[in-house]
């Protein structure tokens, strides 16, 4: 929204005043965050980590190995320098970038040490080093760009370390273990997210890691009934349990972490988990063959719990993304289902029924919401 | 008296520390392993002669010179040991004993830590270079892997030979 543009447009609709407008402008100017620049910084940040990265891979020639070593001690003794000489001058995006940079570097240099004694660590235990390592400097972290890089940098260090695990089940739990990492992956973000002390000093890296882990949750429930469009014929395993021990994790911590929220809001949380429960249930340990109705069922009532729940947390804009979604996948299931005349015919009408209720549904909620956010704000 | 610039910053320091301290731990740990171990030399031949290259490191295997009949345990056995007897060539003698018989030999080696030895990272940029030379030296048979065994038969490979020479001089 071009702000200028629609001041200008209220003053000449006599909705607000000159003085109030250049109020209204005066603090959306002061409260702007700086997305381009902190964009523009983190990508610097994050080319020059790249950069030390491949110079370490392509290792120098010629230099001997006690030079490199010494060299990766000074550079990295020189921005620890540089992080700490921008903290006491408040240089706050120097900061971060520099942290951003550190976090990269660190890397290089366990890489470096590893080629230069060829020691034959696993990649995972290198990656939890690093992780391990560089925790304390990443939560002295503030921006959304440190805090997504760390994000990238912890989700690749669990993804590969339990990638391990892939080797040690069976072909058949395959899809029952990449449910439960994900789910605990999830609940890990969240608890880190929901931490009160990074909510109390770092709130944006805080926001990151909370958004990131309902990501999370949402992509994997949508994802899950995407099981059923397979052949199974397994029983319940030791992996369909810890599929449902981690969900129902998640469902409890969703109780806790939003504690503030209404019961309907973590109620609707809670049967979002509870369907994907079912099609864990369902798509892992029964015998089915192709279902994709029950699977597009399952989608449906997942989204549904979903725009309830963003309804009730009077999140207005995910209400509309997540109805529109429904919507969607109700124009997608006429052609999965796409059969005889008569298959076809009813699935039309139900579906066209569905959409027409979800369209009053909006009609209806959308104004509401609308109120209660105007409202909450008066408050 | 704590400086200025300091106070406040005790968390700043050590994360800002930490991360450093950890790669100067690695450093540390390899070099003792260096110091508290004895070197050997084993010959290298080619693991697939046509293809040694497997992105960063070459692989190869080692081509132990056994006593026939001296094995008394398998390989992946825990407990089972490389027993080395130096002689007068530059590469010992092996047999393979259970660890606690083999403390009496002049080195010992865990038998389930072979499968570390066997790649060496090399420089991106010369990595062809490398396997080329690599692959003349074991047709030769003149490529030895000098390997750093410590007193309880733990292996960090220390450089790959050809002709006495380092790999990549």
């Amino acid at each position: 929204m071009n702000l200028g543009k629609k001041l200008a447009e209220w003053q000449r609709e006599g909705l607000l005043d000159a003085t109030s407008a250049e109020r209204i402008r005066v603090y959306e100017t002061a409260e702007a965050r700086p997305v381009m620049l902190y964009a523009i910084a983190g990508l610097g940040a994050v080319t020059i980590g790249i950069g030390i990265v491949s110079v370490v891979a392509a290792n120098w020639d010629g230099i001997g190995y006690q030079v490199k070593l010494a060299l990766d001690v000074l550079l990295g003794l020189a921005l620890g320098a540089g992080i700490f000489w921008a903290d006491v001058r408040r240089a706050q995006l120097l900061r971060e970038a520099l942290i951003a940079v550190y976090y990269a570097f660190t890397l290089a240099s366990l890489a470096l040490l590893g080629q230069i004694y060829q020691l034959d660590t696993p990649d995972w235990v290198a990656l939890v080093s690093w992780s391990a390592l560089t925790a304390p400097l990443l939560l002295q972290a503030r921006s959304w760009a440190s805090a997504m890089l760390w994000l990238a940098g912890l989700s690749l260090s669990y993804y590969i370390s339990v990638g391990g695990l892939a080797e040690l089940v069976d072909y058949s739990e395959l899809g029952d273990l990449s449910v439960t990492c994900a789910a605990v992956w999830a609940f890990l973000l969240l608890s880190f997210g929901h931490w009160p002390w990074l909510s109390r000093e770092r709130p944006v890296v805080s926001n990151v890691f909370r958004v990131a882990g309902w990501a999370l949750v949402v992509a994997e429930g949508l994802l899950t009934p995407m099981w059923l469009y397979r052949h199974a014929q397994e029983p319940m395993t030791w992996g369909t349990w810890a599929c449902l021990g981690s969900l129902a994790a998640l469902a409890l911590g969703a109780w806790l972490w939003l504690s503030r929220a209404k019961t309907a809001a973590r109620a609707g949380l809670t049967v979002f988990l509870g369907i994907t429960a079912v099609a864990v249930v369902v798509g892992f340990a029964t015998r089915h063959d192709d279902q994709p109705l029950l699977a597009a069922s399952l989608q449906l009532a997942l989204l549904a719990a979903l725009a309830f729940t963003a309804a009730q947390l009077d999140r207005l804009r995910s209400f509309r993304v997540v109805t529109a979604l429904i919507a969607l996948r109700i124009v997608i299931i006429y052609f999965e289902v796409f059969g005889s005349m008569l298959n076809t015919g009813l699935s039309m009408i139900g579906g066209g029924v569905v959409t027409l209720l979800l369209a009053w549904l909006w009609k209806r909620q959308s104004p509401e919401l609308l109120a209660r956010l105007q409202r909450a704000e008066g408050a | 008296m704590m400086p200025h610039w300091l106070r406040g910053r005790l968390w700043l320091l050590l994360a800002v520390v930490l991360p450093l301290l950890g790669v100067l731990t690695g450093v540390a740990r390899s070099e003792l392993h260096y110091r508290r171990s004895q070197e050997w030399q084993f010959a290298v031949a080619g693991y697939d002669p046509r293809d040694l290259l497997k992105g960063h490191y070459i692989a190869y295997r080692l081509n132990f010179r056994e006593i026939p009949g001296s094995s008394r345990c398998p390989d992946d056995d825990a407990s089972c040991c490389l027993c080395l007897t130096r002689t007068n060539r530059d590469e010992p003698d092996v047999s393979r004993l259970r660890c606690d018989e083999a403390n009496t030999c002049d080195g010992r080696l865990r038998a389930d830590t072979l499968s570390t030895l066997d790649r060496y990272y090399v420089p991106e940029a010369r990595a062809h270079e490398a396997e080329q030379r690599l692959r003349d030296g074991a047709a030769r048979q003149t490529a030895r892997l000098v390997v750093a065994i410590d007193p309880a038969g733990k292996p960090q490979v220390k450089n790959l030979l050809v002709d006495g020479q380092p790999l990549l001089p």
